[in-house]
């Protein structure tokens, strides 16, 4: 298989790639250093168990919000938003980068004006995005582990792997939306628009959901709830939840290029 | 059949006024082919069809007998292309990016490089984006040429080079047609054409206008002269000559417009004493003008090959 174009796309954004690696581990770590303070002080999670019911399962899921233990505190304080939310960023911002900036830059005609199919390209883009986002959240994941064995977290391990591939997979999602839209358009701000506006709709949807019971099947609309709505930090890993993000990926990468095959480039 | 490239009613629209309209192009093998055309005319639009960049609308064209579409990776494999405005890789250095684009076609590092480097004299080992217009353009060139395509479409390449480049360029593309390849030239300066090509296709707003050998295409090149002598000199004669038009005397000082070999003119000139002669290059909307009876002042009916039908 040629990895000519992807390898081009990574080494290309090493740069940024080593700045997101560092400052979610740098996060990361903070979040998780912060804990032997609060396991010590009772006084948080009693303060806590009075919040109202639908705030706990805004930030705790379904299982609700548990500052009693680290498995719940991590899920609460960062995989049922932050660290999804830094992933989706960075890869909508990658994928918007390398697909639809490199068109406008016209970089892609020169490309493509060699022996080059377009399903090549999204491909190895998407292999690309891939690649960076599991460099990511190995990097993170690792940070976490190692800084939770420093101050005895006490998370098993596989469940630690759990909500970070989870959330490695909802911004995979997201990236492959953001592909999609930019294969689409040609236009890199419309697809930095779709894949935000992806995120921040189905975060939005789940909040609503979480809050009114008749829209709760709407929380299903949002990838972050697909990968953290049963808290894998705490329940260890949801398969099909995950099977289904994987192929949802796919299959819109798959969209992506045909939709990229069809169409006429801008510049 | 011996068409390197050839095109049938192809047509891109965009809208009402853009695009191109049933554009009927043959670019025999071996020829330098020279696409004329104002800025805006649809010059690149028809490059970029045939690099399958963008689909028409109706019509096709055909590259070294193979489909532009359809078979569009084996046509690239043969093709080498250069932007009017190129962009590139901007990080890299002018060899990094010339070979990673040699790497798309699996030969990572063609012979040819250095060679070209050189003798356009551009420096591969500076970051392009620290690089002039020109170097910039001269690298392109270098990535379009060091896999010796059979095939070689170059849209505007001269823009930006100095004259000394141009004159490499010409070299180059003149090498290039020596050892078998086509190549289809757009350009917007007729001098340049001219200069290099066998036969010219003239495109204004979206339509063929006329396919030309290059000699016939001379007589339609209104030059602009002006000649100062030490003394008035009576107009009657120069106007009698064939080929002049237009000509006025203000005293010392005569005007005219001249179409073609200037000999006659200048050896009638030389029966006087001439103080300065200064002869405009033709200008090129005056001669698409020429194009289009209904408009032009010279308007003559539209000939050369393939064209007879859209005189209208």
């Amino acid at each position: 298989m040629r990895t000519d174009l992807a390898r081009r796309a990574l080494f290309d954004h090493r740069r940024s790639l080593l700045v997101w690696a560092l400052g979610v581990s740098v996060y990361v770590a903070m979040i998780v250093l912060v804990w032997p303070s609060l396991r010590d002080s009772d006084q948080l999670s009693s303060a806590v168990a009075e919040y109202p019911e639908t705030l706990q399962k805004l930030f705790g899921g379904d299982a609700g919000f548990d500052f009693a233990t680290a498995a719940g505190y991590l899920h609460a304080e960062l995989f049922s938003l932050m660290y999804p939310l830094f992933l989706a960023v960075f890869a909508i911002t990658f994928a918007a980068t390398v697909l639809p900036g490199e068109e406008e830059r016209g970089q892609l005609a020169l490309v493509l004006a060699g022996p080059v199919r377009r399903r090549r390209i999204v491909g190895e883009k998407a292999g690309a995005l891939a690649a960076a986002l599991v460099a990511v959240a190995a990097v993170s994941g690792v940070v976490a582990w190692g800084v939770g064995r420093a101050v005895d977290l006490g998370v098993p391990v596989g469940n630690l792997a759990a909500a970070v591939v989870g959330s490695a997979l909802a911004a995979a999602v997201i990236g492959a939306v953001t592909l999609c839209a930019g294969a689409a358009t040609g236009s890199r701000a419309a697809a930095i628009g779709v894949g935000a506006l992806v995120f921040g709709g189905g975060y939005l949807l789940q909040v609503v959901g979480a809050f009114v019971d008749a829209l709760a099947p709407l929380r299903w609309v949002s990838p972050l709830h697909i990968a953290n709505g049963d808290a894998p930090v705490r329940t260890g890993w949801p398969w099909p939840a995950y099977g289904g993000l994987l192929a949802l990926t796919i299959g819109f990468v798959a969209v992506a290029a045909v939709a990229f095959e069809r169409r006429d480039l801008r510049v | 059949m011996n068409a390197a490239i050839e095109t049938t009613g192809l047509t891109k629209a965009y809208g009402r006024s853009r695009g191109v309209e049933d554009v009927d192009l043959e670019v025999r093998a071996g020829e330098i082919f020279g696409f004329l055309g104002p800025n805006g005319a649809g010059k690149t639009t028809v490059i970029r069809l045939l690099l399958d960049l963008i689909r028409p609308t109706r019509g096709h064209a055909r590259i070294l007998g193979l489909d532009a579409h359809r078979d569009a990776v084996a046509v690239h494999r043969q093709i080498g292309y250069v932007a009017g405005n190129p962009a590139l890789y901007d990080r890299l250095t002018g060899r990094r990016c010339c070979t990673w684009l040699a790497g798309l076609r699996g030969d990572p590092d063609p012979a040819g490089i250095d060679a070209l480097a050189e003798r356009l004299e551009v420096d591969l080992d500076r970051p392009i984006r620290d690089l002039s217009s020109g170097n910039r353009q001269k690298v392109a060139l270098v990535q379009a040429l060091a896999h010796r395509p059979a095939v070689l479409l170059l849209d505007e390449p001269t823009a930006w080079l100095d004259p000394m480049a141009q004159e490499v360029f010409a070299e180059l593309v003149r090498e290039a047609t020596a050892g078998g390849a086509t190549v289809f030239l757009s350009s917007h300066r007729l001098d340049e054409v001219q200069h290099l090509c066998d036969r010219v296709g003239i495109i204004a707003e979206g339509r063929m206008v006329a396919v030309e050998r290059v000699d016939d295409l001379r007589h339609r090149a209104w030059r602009s002269i002006t000649l100062e002598f030490t003394d008035a000199v009576d107009p009657a004669p120069f106007a009698a000559l064939r080929g002049v038009a237009d000509v006025t005397a203000t005293g010392r000082v005569l005007r005219l417009r001249a179409e073609g070999d200037l000999d006659p003119l200048v050896k009638l000139a030389a029966a006087h004493h001439v103080v300065d002669l200064v002869s405009e290059p033709p200008d090129l909307e005056e001669i698409f003008r020429s194009y289009f009876p209904t408009d032009g002042r010279n308007g003559g009916p539209v000939a050369g090959p393939g064209t007879g039908d859209r005189a209208d």
